[in-house]
C-alpha cells in the first residue's frame, strides 16, 4: 500500500466524495432524446408535390384521429359535446379577481351558474324569439362564459367578437356573422361609428356597478333608436321578475354551428368559421390527450387566461381546463401584459398566455448573480430536466401554453414581413429558464379549432433563433406542399391539414409556409 | 507535542520508503487532484449548455430515417422493370392496385416461387391459383379486365387482395395510359 501525505489523500477523498455525489445525484432526463427526435408519425407513402402525411404519434395511422371526450355511456363511448364540458366543470369553480378588494370571487356551478345559465337562454329567447346566434363582445368575465354556454345548451350559436377598438372592424365582423343580440360591456362601444346589421333586434349591456345601469340604458336607448330592445345584465339576471317561462334544457343532439368566429384574412376580406359542437370537443380532447397525463391540466390546478377567450385557442384551452375540473380564474384585465399583482394573489399554476404578454417576462434586468442562474439552468435544460425558476414571480407557475399571433408565411416580394408576436425556440428556452415552467408553444390557424401543431411538453431543445411549433396535434393530420421554390418533396412548402378540429370538409390549405424537420416538427423555415 | 514528532518522524520514513512514489511528484499529483475536483464542481453546478452524446446520437439516427415512396401510376410498361432485376425493387399489381412487395423478395422477387408476377399485373394468376407464364397478360396488350372469373375465382383474388394491402406497401396504380 502507497502512503501519501496528508493533503493528497484530502484531495483524493474530495475527488472520490465529488464522483459519488455525481453518480448519486444523477437524474434522468424527463423524456428520452429519441421520442424527441421522432416527434410525427410519417406515413412510408407520399404524393408527389407534397410531403407524406405527419400526424401525431399517438394517433399513428390505421388508429381514428381523436373525435370526442369518450364518455362512457352503458357499453358504448360517445364523443359528446359542449353541454358535457359544463357537468366536468363542475367539478371545480370559476373564480374571478377583484381588482379593488384583492379577493378572488369563486362562482360554484352547480348551484349559481347553472341556473343562470338557464335564466339567461330563457330570457334571450323572450327578447329576440326564435333566437339562433348570440353576438358576444365581452372581456373574460362570468357574463361571457355564462352567456356562451346558454347558447351551447339550448342549441343558438355564440359568435365570438374579437375585442377590437376599430369600430368599421366590428361592424364588419358583425356584417359578415349577423348576429341577433348582442352583449357588450359598458363603454367599449361608440356607437357613433359602430353600424349594426339589421339582424340585431336587442342589446343587453353589462354594467361594471348596478348604480348607474339606468343611465347606461337611457343613454344607449337614445343612440340606437326604438327598434332595437336595450336591456342590462341586471335585468336578465334580476330575480325580481324571474323570466316569464323557464325554457327547458333540450336532450337531442346538436348538428348546427355552436361557435363562429369572424376573422380578417391576410387579403383583408372578412371571413366566418363556424364550428360545431364536434369541432370543439375533439380540439379539447387532442388538448387532454397531447400532454401527458401527469402534467395535463389537473383538479388541483388554478388556470389563469391571460388572453381573451374571445379568441378560439384561448377558448379551446379554456375549455380543456373546465373538462379537467380545474378552477379556472380571470385575472380581471383585458390588456395585454402581466398584471403582476393579480398575479401575486391568484398564485396560478397554468397560464393561457399570448406572446406579447410574455415578452414582459423576457425583458427581465440582468445581474452577475441573475445570469449564473441562468447559465445553470441553460445547463439543466440541455441535459433534459426542469430547473428551479431564475426569477422568482410565480413560485407554483408549472405549465405556460403560448400559441403564435402571426404564424410564418411566405412574404410577398417587396412586402416587410412582421413576426412580432412571435416566439423563438431559444426565447422559450429562456422563458423555462426564467420561470421554470414548461412552457407549450403553438401554431393557430382562423379555420381550425385550436392548435394545430405544439411543442411537445418535455422539449426543452434550444434550436437556436427559429421558431419551432412541434409535432401536430392528435386530431389533425398535416402534409406540407409545393408553393413556389419550395418542394414538398423536402419536406417544405405551405402546411395542408385535415382532421376534426375544422368544420371544412377535406384539406384546408392554409398560407402558413414552413418545413417539417428530422424530428418531425413543424418549423419555420430557417 | 511528542504524539506529533512521533508521527512526522514515522510519515518521513514512510515517504522515504515507499516504491514509485517521488516526493518530488507530490505537488505535481495534489495540483492535477485540485483541479479535477474543481472542474468536476463545476460540472456539477454549470452542466454543459450544448447537446450531450445521447442527444446527438438521436439527432443523428434521425437524419438517417428511410425517405417515403412517392405515389405512382404506372403502365404495364414502365410497371416491369421493377422485378428485382432490373430495378431492385419488387412492385407487383393486384386489380389494378401496384404494391411494393420487396420486403417479401424470397417469394416475388428473382428465383423465388411466384418471380413471375415480379413487375407484371398477377390478379389472373392469383384468382386462378397458377403463377404459370401464361396467367401474365402481354405487356403490350390492354390490361386484364377480369370479366370472366367465376365467383370462387373472384372471392380467391379479393382474399389475395386483403393479404397484400395488410401485408405490404400500396405505391401506386396501374393504368393504361399515364
Amino acid at each position: 500500500m502507497v502512503d501519501l501525505p496528508p493533503l493528497t489523500n484530502c484531495l483524493i477523498g474530495a475527488l472520490l466524495l465529488v464522483i459519488a455525489y455525481r453518480l448519486v445525484r444523477q437524474r434522468y432526463p424527463d423524456i428520452h432524446p429519441f421520442a424527441l427526435y421522432h416527434q410525427s408519425s410519417i406515413s412510408p407513402i407520399r404524393n408527389s408535390e407534397e410531403s407524406a402525411v405527419h400526424r401525431s404519434t399517438l394517433t399513428p395511422f390505421t388508429y381514428p384521429l381523436i373525435s370526442g371526450l369518450n364518455i362512457r355511456e352503458g357499453h358504448s363511448f360517445r364523443d359528446g359535446d359542449l353541454r358535457d364540458i359544463w357537468n366536468f366543470a363542475k367539478k371545480g369553480k370559476l373564480g374571478v379577481f377583484n381588482k379593488k378588494s384583492d379577493v378572488i370571487e369563486y362562482h360554484d356551478y352547480d348551484t349559481e351558474l347553472t341556473s343562470l345559465v338557464q335564466t339567461v337562454a330563457s330570457r334571450f329567447s323572450e327578447y329576440v324569439p326564435g333566437i339562433s346566434k348570440i353576438g358576444i363582445y365581452l372581456p373574460n368575465s362570468v357574463e361571457n362564459v355564462v352567456t356562451s354556454f346558454a347558447a351551447a345548451h339550448y342549441n343558438m350559436a355564440a359568435v365570438l367578437l374579437p375585442l377590437t377598438s376599430d369600430m368599421d372592424e366590428l361592424s364588419r365582423y358583425l356584417e359578415m356573422t349577423q348576429p341577433e343580440l348582442l352583449i357588450f360591456e359598458a363603454g367599449v362601444l361608440d356607437f357613433t361609428q359602430l353600424s349594426l346589421p339589421e339582424s340585431v333586434h336587442d342589446l343587453v349591456i353589462v354594467v361594471p356597478s348596478i348604480q348607474d345601469h339606468l343611465e347606461w340604458k337611457d343613454q344607449l336607448n337614445e343612440k340606437v333608436g326604438s327598434s332595437i330592445g336595450v336591456h342590462t345584465w341586471e335585468d336578465v339576471v334580476s330575480t325580481e321578475s324571474p323570466p316569464k317561462t323557464v325554457i327547458e334544457l333540450p336532450q337531442e343532439e346538436y348538428n348546427g354551428p355552436a361557435i363562429i368566429v369572424p376573422y380578417t384574412t391576410l387579403l383583408g376580406t372578412v371571413e366566418s368559421v363556424a364550428f360545431s359542437h364536434g369541432n370543439i370537443v375533439s380540439a379539447v380532447a387532442a388538448q387532454l390527450r397531447a400532454v401527458s397525463h401527469s402534467v395535463s391540466f389537473k383538479s388541483t390546478d388554478t388556470v389563469v387566461p391571460l388572453d381573451s377567450i374571445q379568441g378560439m385557442y384561448t377558448r379551446i384551452m379554456f375549455l380543456a381546463a373546465l373538462t379537467a375540473g380545474t378552477s379556472v380564474v380571470f385575472s380581471g384585465t383585458t390588456s395585454e401584459g402581466f398584471d403582476f399583482d393579480a398575479l401575486r394573489t391568484i398564485v396560478p399554476t397554468v397560464v393561457i398566455a399570448s406572446p406579447k404578454s410574455i415578452l414582459h417576462v423576457l425583458n427581465y434586468t440582468p445581474g452577475l448573480l441573475i445570469n449564473l442562474r441562468l447559465k445553470r439552468a441553460s445547463g439543466i435544460l440541455a441535459a433534459g430536466n426542469l430547473p428551479w425558476p431564475v426569477l422568482n414571480l410565480f413560485p407554483n407557475l408549472r405549465l405556460i401554453y403560448i400559441h403564435d399571433d402571426q404564424p410564418p408565411r411566405q412574404a410577398k416580394r417587396g412586402e416587410d414581413y412582421n413576426n412580432a408576436g412571435s416566439l423563438t425556440s431559444a426565447q422559450l428556452s429562456l422563458l423555462r429558464a426564467l420561470l421554470g415552467a414548461r412552457v407549450i408553444y403553438a401554431l393557430t390557424h382562423p379555420r381550425i379549432a385550436g392548435p394545430i401543431c405544439q411543442t411537445h411538453i418535455y422539449d426543452y431543445r434550444n434550436l437556436g433563433p427559429v421558431r419551432v411549433f412541434g409535432p401536430v396535434v392528435p386530431a389533425l393530420e398535416a402534409v406540407v406542399k409545393d408553393i413556389e421554390n419550395l418542394k414538398g418533396g423536402d419536406r417544405q412548402g405551405h402546411l395542408c391539414l385535415r382532421g376534426l378540429p375544422t368544420a371544412d370538409k377535406g384539406w384546408v390549405t392554409t398560407n402558413i409556409v414552413g418545413e417539417w424537420g428530422d424530428d418531425g416538427c413543424f418549423r419555420e423555415l430557417s | 507535542m511528542v504524539y506529533l514528532k512521533a508521527f512526522q518522524n514515522h510519515y518521513n520514513s514512510v515517504i522515504a520508503l515507499a516504491p514509485g512514489v517521488d516526493a518530488r511528484y507530490i505537488p505535481y499529483l495534489n495540483a492535477s487532484l485540485g483541479i479535477l475536483s474543481v472542474y468536476l464542481v463545476y460540472r456539477i453546478i454549470f452542466p454543459p449548455a450544448r447537446p450531450n452524446g445521447q442527444v446527438i446520437n438521436a439527432q443523428q439516427q434521425a437524419k438517417q430515417k428511410s425517405q417515403p415512396l412517392v405515389y405512382t401510376k404506372f403502365t404495364p410498361t414502365t410497371l416491369q422493370p421493377f422485378n428485382g432485376v432490373i430495378e431492385e425493387r419488387v412492385l407487383m399489381a393486384v386489380k389494378g392496385k401496384v404494391y411494393d412487395v420487396s420486403a417479401g423478395k424470397t417469394f416475388y422477387g428473382p428465383g423465388g416461387p411466384y418471380s413471375n408476377f415480379a413487375g407484371r399485373d398477377a390478379s389472373r394468376g392469383l384468382a386462378k391459383g397458377s403463377f404459370d407464364e401464361d396467367m401474365l397478360t402481354p405487356i403490350d396488350m390492354r390490361i386484364d379486365t377480369l370479366e370472366d372469373l367465376n365467383e370462387e375465382e373472384i372471392q380467391a383474388l379479393n382474399d389475395w387482395e386483403q393479404h397484400f394491402a395488410g401485408k405490404y406497401l400500396r405505391c401506386g396504380e396501374l393504368v393504361e395510359e399515364l
